[in-house]
C-alpha cells in the first residue's frame, strides 16, 4: 500500500490528522484500535514521524466523520472555533452543537469566499477591555461610545443584524437552535467576529442576544461567548455583557424622554404604553419594563406585576401596533437548508466551476439533490444569462 | 442525431459516481436499465458510502442500490494501490483543482480498470478530461438514450424515467441532449423541469422568440 506523498510534509498532514480526531472526541487509543495499530504508531503519525498509508487515511477520515478531500485540502482556509469554546468550558451539549454549526457555517463562509477572490471588509470597533470598578458603569460608558463611534447619536436600533453585518463587519448567522441556546459570539483573526442567533427566538430577543454579544466583542474580544438558559451570569463579563446591551438598545436619555412623550397626560402605566416604548426601541416588552425599572421611571417590580396579570400578550400588541410591526425575514431565511448568502456564493462558486457538486454539498453539510436545488434555484431564468447586465468594478 | 448506443457496446464496464446513482434510482427503472445494458456496472465503495451518508434524511438511494448489489446486477469495487495514488492526486491540493472523494475514486477506478466513468458532474467531467484524456466520461442521460436501454422500455416508460430523475433527482442534462430529452418529455412536463435550463422549460415559440 502506498504512503501519502505531495506536497504535504508529514507533520503537518500528523497535525491535520490529531485535531480531526480531537474534533470527533476520539482518543488516540481509541483510533490506533480501528486502525488496528499500537497507540505508539497512531502518535508517530500524529507527530509526522511515520507517513500514514492511504489506507490508513481512509479509515482515519472515515472514522473522523470527513472526507480526505477535506482533510487533505492545502490551500483552504482552517478556522476552528470549537477549541476555543473547550478552553472556556462550555461542555453543555445543545451548545456544543450549535458551537459545530457556528463553526461549519464561519469555515464554509470563509473557504467560498477566499475561492472567488472576495475580501470582506472589516470595521472592528476599539477594544474596551474591563477595568476595575462598576462593570455596569464602565459598560453604560462603553456603549455611549460604540453609538457615537457608529454615528448613531441617540437613535433606535432597528436593526441590530445589519448594524453587526454592515457597519461592524460581524459574521452574523441566524439558523434555528434549540430554544435554550440564544446565541454564540468568537472571534477569530481571519474570520473577525462571528455571530450565530437563534432563528427560533422572536427578533427583538435576537436582538438583545446581539447586542450582548456586542458587548462581548467591545470587551472581552477574544473570549468566546455562549449565551443559553442557566448559563453562568455572575462573572463580570457577562454582567457587563447584559448592562451593554441595555444601554445600547436603550439608552437612558433616549428612554427618558421618549417615556416622557408616550406617557404624557396619563396617571398610570398602561400595557399600551409598555407595547409602544418597546416597539420604538425594538426590544422585547419585558426588557423595556426592566429598562424603565433600573432608570427609575417606573418602580421595581413593574414587570412582576404585569407577568401575575396576565402579562402583556403578541395579541395585545398587534391590536395597538397593527401593520407597524415589522416582518422577520431572518425567520424565513432560516427554514432554508441554506442561508441566501452562502447559497449565492457556493452556487457562484459552482458556476464557474470551482467547486464540484460533491465538494459543494460537503461544505454546506446538504445532500447532492438539495446542493442540486440549490444551484437550480440560482440558475432560474432571470438569474445569471448573457444578457445579464455586467456588474461595475 | 448520433446513435448513442454505440459507445455502450465498446464498454466493458460502467462505473457510476453517486451523481448517477441519485439520478438512476430517481427513474424507479434502474433495475430496468441495468439489466437492458450488457456491461458489467460497477460503483466504488467510496461512492456507495457517500449515498449510505444520504439514508439519514431519508433519502432511498442507498437501499435500493444495497437491493441492486444483493441480486448482482451491481458490483462494489475497491481502488487498487495504483489506482489509490491517482485517487489521492484528485483529492489532495487546492480546493478548485481537486474533487470530492466519491467522484475522485470513480475517476480513478475507471482510469486502472479500462472502465468508462458514468459522472453527471461538470467539474469533475471537465478536470478528468485534462488530466487523463484517455477516460471516457458518459453521463446518466447518455445511458438512458442509449440504444440498449431504449429498446428495453416503451417511449413512454422512457419518457417517465427521464422525467423522474429530471424532478426528483434534479439530473443534469448534456447540452447536446437537450432537443430529444425535451421532444421525449413534451412541453408540459419540460416546463416542470427545473435543472433543464430556463431557455428549455419555456414552450418552443417563447424559445424561438428569445433565441
Amino acid at each position: 500500500m502506498a504512503a501519502v506523498t505531495g506536497s504535504l510534509t508529514p507533520e503537518a498532514l500528523g497535525e491535520l490528522l490529531r485535531e480531526a480526531r480531537e474534533n470527533a472526541k476520539l482518543t488516540q487509543a481509541a483510533a490506533a484500535q480501528a486502525l488496528n495499530v499500537a497507540r505508539t504508531t497512531l502518535v508517530a503519525i500524529e507527530q509526522g514521524q511515520r507517513r500514514a498509508r492511504i489506507e490508513e487515511l481512509q479509515k482515519l477520515a472515515a472514522l473522523y466523520r470527513v472526507s480526505l478531500n477535506v482533510l487533505l485540502r492545502q490551500d483552504g482556509v482552517r478556522v476552528d472555533l470549537r477549541p476555543r469554546f473547550r478552553k472556556a468550558g462550555e461542555d453543555d451539549q445543545e451548545v456544543e452543537s450549535a458551537v459545530a454549526l457556528l463553526n461549519s457555517l464561519v469555515q464554509a463562509e470563509l473557504e467560498l469566499e477566499n475561492l472567488l477572490g472576495i475580501k470582506r471588509a472589516r470595521n472592528d470597533p476599539p477594544e474596551r477591555p474591563l477595568l476595575p470598578g462598576n462593570v455596569i458603569l464602565q459598560a453604560e460608558q462603553d456603549a455611549a461610545e460604540l453609538r457615537q463611534w457608529l454615528g448613531l447619536g441617540m437613535a433606535p436600533i432597528h436593526d441590530m443584524l445589519s448594524l453587526l453585518e454592515v457597519q461592524l463587519g460581524a459574521r452574523v448567522f441566524v439558523r434555528q437552535l434549540p430554544a435554550r441556546v440564544s446565541g454564540l459570539y468568537a472571534f477569530d483573526e481571519e474570520a473577525g467576529a462571528c455571530i450565530l442567533l437563534n432563528a427560533a427566538h422572536p427578533r427583538d430577543r435576537r436582538t438583545q442576544t446581539g447586542a450582548h454579544e456586542t458587548g462581548h466583542f467591545i470587551s472581552t474580544r477574544r473570549a468566546p461567548d455562549a449565551l443559553y438558559s442557566d448559563s453562568p451570569e455572575a462573572t463580570r463579563e457577562e454582567r457587563y455583557a447584559n448592562a451593554f446591551a441595555r444601554c445600547l438598545l436603550t439608552p437612558a436619555r433616549a428612554v427618558a424622554a421618549r417615556f416622557q412623550d408616550v406617557t404624557a397626560g396619563a396617571a398610570r402605566l398602561t400595557r399600551r404604553h409598555i407595547i409602544i416604548l418597546a416597539h420604538a426601541f425594538g426590544v422585547s416588552r419585558e426588557a423595556m419594563v426592566r429598562r424603565l425599572e433600573e432608570l427609575g421611571l417606573t418602580k421595581s417590580g413593574t414587570w412582576d406585576w404585569f407577568a401575575d396579570h396576565g402579562g402583556i400578550t403578541d395579541e395585545q400588541a398587534r391590536e395597538v401596533l397593527g401593520d407597524a410591526i415589522a416582518s422577520d425575514p431572518a425567520k424565513g431565511d432560516a427554514t432554508r437548508p441554506v442561508s441566501m448568502r452562502l447559497s449565492l456564493l457556493a452556487s457562484e462558486a459552482w458556476r464557474r466551476g470551482l467547486l464540484s457538486e460533491g465538494q459543494l454539498a460537503r461544505l454546506l453539510h446538504i445532500d447532492r439533490v438539495e446542493a442540486r436545488e440549490m444551484i437550480d434555484e440560482f440558475e432560474e431564468e432571470g438569474a445569471v444569462d448573457d444578457e445579464s447586465p455586467w456588474l461595475l468594478a | 442525431m448520433s446513435h448513442p448506443g454505440s459507445w455502450l457496446d465498446d464498454a466493458g464496464s460502467l462505473v457510476s459516481d453517486a451523481s448517477v446513482w441519485i439520478n438512476l434510482v430517481a427513474t424507479e427503472r434502474a433495475d430496468v436499465v441495468l439489466r437492458a445494458s450488457s456491461v458489467r456496472h460497477l460503483i466504488t465503495s467510496t461512492a456507495l458510502g457517500e449515498l449510505e451518508a444520504g439514508r439519514a434524511k431519508g433519502r432511498r438511494t442507498a437501499i435500493v442500490i444495497a437491493e441492486l448489489i444483493e441480486i448482482g446486477l451491481i458490483s462494489e469495487v475497491a481502488l487498487r494501490p495504483a489506482e489509490e495514488e491517482t485517487f489521492l492526486g484528485l483529492v489532495a491540493g487546492p480546493i478548485s483543482k481537486t474533487l470530492d472523494d466519491g467522484e475522485a475514486a470513480t475517476i480513478a477506478y475507471a482510469l486502472g480498470s479500462g472502465s468508462v466513468a458514468l459522472i453527471d458532474e461538470r467539474k469533475a467531467t471537465a478536470l478528468c478530461g485534462n488530466q487523463f484524456p484517455s477516460v471516457k466520461v458518459m453521463s446518466t442521460t447518455d445511458l438512458l438514450l442509449s440504444q440498449a436501454v431504449q429498446s428495453a422500455m416503451t417511449a413512454d416508460d422512457l419518457a417517465d424515467s427521464l422525467f423522474r430523475a429530471l424532478l426528483v433527482a434534479r439530473m443534469r442534462v448534456p447540452e447536446h441532449h437537450l432537443p430529444e430529452v425535451c421532444r421525449l418529455l413534451g412541453p408540459e412536463r419540460q416546463q416542470q423541469c427545473r435543472s433543464l435550463p430556463a431557455t428549455w422549460r419555456r414552450p418552443p415559440d417563447a424559445r424561438l422568440a428569445v433565441n
